[in-house]
């Protein structure tokens, strides 16, 4: 049967696009289908990539894509009310090539990627919202419809790269019982400042960059927050598990101007001007919530299936979105070039995933998002832990200077942990970050 | 019938940035709902449509989308300099022969002072009706509402014909212009899009002034305790010169308004 295209990819953010540079340059006729007026003009995140997986892509990629800053420094912060707690991390060798993190723009970075898409070969129709899949009697997924008059396009195979709360994978029925607890919503500020006044902030230089992760710092909601720096703009936001947001009634933007003017955040954007203001849901929970990956004619990658690592320590989303795009494309070509575009001559893609870092780094950290965002890690431990670095360092003198194993018993019991929990928790967390 | 339509493409979000440079994104660029309104009343009346468009070279994607919604001829003409609105109708009148009918947005979507299609008609020497806030085809001719002060309406019938053509421009809200299919949609991606070259040389950004008044020196107002000078700068009925009703012909009146601005500062020769 004669189709339109050998596959369709619909959403043009990293997964997507990788989907169409490999298909595009293996010579197979393939559509991007994005519903904004360019690639990356829909799409927000923190504001850190960590391309490594471009390698393979696009070598040399650091030379010609559009970054702002190169993360030489890493910072995790924990929050109370009142106090701050930095661990710091500096390399100069993250600043020279190949580099490691970088801060980019989302509608800079995308539209590059697709504009790589474009150039092997692959069709990006913009503006064109794919309303739904197109099937055979049999069930096989054979196109997918849009909201353009005469919108229907046929392929084979459609990779599905549509995002968070993919519609359609939920259509194919790929997505079990969608729980509100396994997402969160991220919502950030873009603030201007002048470049120097960055630099001198933050301790960096030229194009050096930092990136800081805090625990804390949401006004009681499980979440975390995050302050990244770009040439002259500062990124600062917050990540909430939307079922406590829920029933905490406040508004996410209240929540970030909290953050905003807490002591320790307050002064690295001191009058700085905001220039947008932006919101996004994030498949937070992993592992345990992805979906099945392929069925007859369709694979699903990216934050579709819900390959986002949020992990505390790590938030990636844009790797393993550019990953399982690409290794998608990869499986499509097999498929397409043995004829059987049926779930199983799509096996390869989660073969793919399976023996690379996307599923091998989601199996070991799957239980690290749940307990990130337990209650215990979120309001006790950073309250016990701040309390106890200022005991320690507090001097007062008469008094001699406490034990820290007494001033650890004493905190524990002040926050009200238990032992029991404490070693679990410890556990679960050397089991999956160790 | 052959229409034309004139569409002018601006970059989108622009910012004025620390040094005073306007800063913009091709990437948001765009046509105004007016020009959009333009086109949308060309292609429901025309048989054939052709659309021009002069601007940078990022203003070629609104002709693929004019391709794309079924425009059946378009013409880019590159210009990268600010021309000003005679120079732009005179590179428009140049590839727009041949049409019966040239229908312009009102306004474009950054300084649109709508002048343009007046410039056009005048190097046509096209009859004109601008301003439209409705227009509608009975048999060869348009009946055409144009908005005037106070709220009043005037119907204007418009009798465009290959030897006397017409020139109108339209509000947007006049029509809401279709939305492209997906077959128009591919088929323009890769459609040839004819190129001239506007030839316009003059840059106008350093020319562009302001559209309020000079500063004008006003002396300190009469008045011993300070809210009778308060009163003298802000009461109504203090004020010196007030709004004057004249009646006069066309062109005595044209004189008029050219004469007032002189004296209020906005035109300079
Ligand atoms: C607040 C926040 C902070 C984050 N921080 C980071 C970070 O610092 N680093 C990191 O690596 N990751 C981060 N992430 C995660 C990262 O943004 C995602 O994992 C990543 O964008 C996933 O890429 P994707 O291509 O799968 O999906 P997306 O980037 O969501 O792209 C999906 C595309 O599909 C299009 N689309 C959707 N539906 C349709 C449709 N029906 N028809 C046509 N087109 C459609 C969309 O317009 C979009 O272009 C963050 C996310 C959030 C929300």
């Amino acid at each position: 049967m004669s189709t339109d295209f050998d596959a369709i990819v619909v959403g043009a953010g990293p997964a997507g696009s990788c989907a169409a540079i490999v298909l595009a340059r293996a010579g197979k006729r393939v559509a991007l289908i994005e519903r904004g007026p360019f690639a990356g003009s829909k799409n927000m995140y923190g504001g850190v990539v960590y391309p490594r997986i471009l390698d393979e892509l696009i070598p040399n990629w650091w030379e010609e894509a559009p970054i702002q800053r190169w993360v030489t420094r890493r910072s995790t912060m924990l929050l109370t009310d009142t106090q701050a707690l930095t661990i710091d991390f500096r390399s100069q060798n993250w600043g020279a090539p190949p580099y490691n993190g970088a801060t980019a723009y989302r509608p800079d970075f995308d539209a590059w990627l697709a504009d790589h898409a474009v150039a092997a070969g692959a069709v990006l129709v913009t503006s064109t919202t794919v309303t739904g899949l197109i099937r055979h009697t049999n069930g096989a997924v054979t196109g997918v419809h849009t909201d353009r008059p005469d919108g229907d396009l046929t392929a084979p195979i459609v990779i599905a790269c549509d995002g968070v709360n993919s519609f359609l994978a939920k259509e194919a029925g790929l997505y079990p019982d969608v729980d509100a607890d396994n997402y969160t919503l991220g919502v950030k500020e873009t603030i201007s400042l002048p470049k120097e006044t960055i630099d001198e902030r933050f301790a960096v230089t030229d194009r050096e960059g930092v990136d800081i992760e805090i625990l804390g710092g949401t006004n009681g909601v499980n979440g975390g927050g995050f302050v990244y720096t770009q040439l002259d703009t500062v990124a600062v936001g917050v990540v909430l598990k939307l079922s406590k947001l829920a029933a905490q009634k406040t508004r996410p933007e209240q929540i970030l101007a909290k953050l905003k003017a807490h002591p320790a955040i307050a002064p690295l954007i001191k009058g700085g001007e905001i220039k947008e203001y932006s919101a996004h849901v994030i498949p937070e929970a992993g592992y345990e919530m992805m979906p099945k990956l392929t069925a007859d004619g369709l694979m699903v990658a990216g934050d579709a299936a819900a390959m986002c690592l949020a992990a505390g320590i790590w938030l990636e989303g844009v790797n393993f979105a550019m990953a399982s795009g690409m290794y998608a494309g990869e499986a499509a070509v097999e498929a397409i070039e043995s004829g059987n575009c049926n779930a199983s001559g799509l096996a390869g893609y989660r073969k793919r995933l399976e023996n690379t870092f996307v599923l091998q780094d989601h199996k070991k950290l799957r239980h690290a998002p749940h307990l990130v965002l337990s209650d215990r890690v979120q309001h006790l431990y950073p309250q016990m832990v701040a309390n106890l670095v200022e005991r320690m360092f507090t001097v007062d003198n008469p008094k001699p200077k406490p034990g820290i194993r007494r001033i650890l018993k004493q905190e524990r019991k002040r926050a009200g942990v238990k032992l029991s929990d404490l070693a679990r928790d410890g556990w679960t967390g050397f089991r999956s970050f160790g | 019938m052959l229409v034309g339509v004139c569409i002018k493409w601006t970059p989108g979000r622009p910012e004025v940035d620390t040094s005073g440079s306007v800063l913009t994104d091709d990437r948001f660029g765009g046509v105004s709902l007016a020009d959009q309104a333009a086109l949308e009343v060309a292609l429901s009346i025309g048989d054939q449509v052709k659309v021009v468009c002069i601007g940078p070279e990022a203003a070629v994607a609104a002709l693929r989308d004019s391709l794309a919604v079924g425009a059946t001829a378009v013409q880019f003409v590159a210009c990268g300099a600010q021309p000003s609105s005679r120079d732009v109708a005179v590179s428009l009148a140049q590839h727009l022969g041949g049409c019966e009918l040239i229908v312009c947005g009102d306004y474009s979507a950054d300084r649109g002072s709508g002048s343009v299609p007046a410039f056009l008609a005048a190097q046509l020497g096209a009859s004109q009706a601008l301003g439209l806030v409705a227009v509608e085809r009975k048999g060869t001719n348009l009946e055409c509402v144009r908005r005037l002060d106070g709220g009043r309406r005037e119907v204007v019938r418009v009798a465009p014909s290959s030897n006397s053509p017409a020139v109108i421009s339209v509000e947007g809200s006049v029509a809401k212009l279709r939305r492209a299919s997906l077959a128009g949609t591919l088929a323009a991606r890769s459609a040839n899009i004819p190129t001239a070259n506007a030839g316009i040389n003059a840059d106008l950004n350093g020319e562009i002034t302001r559209y309020r008044p000079p500063t004008r020196i006003v002396a300190p107002p009469k008045g011993n305790q300070a809210i009778d000078r308060i009163r003298a700068l802000t009461d109504s009925t203090a004020a010196k010169s007030r709004g004057e009703l004249v009646t006069l012909s066309p062109s005595e009146a044209a004189e008029r308004i050219i004469q007032a601005m002189r004296e209020w500062g906005y035109l300079t020769s």
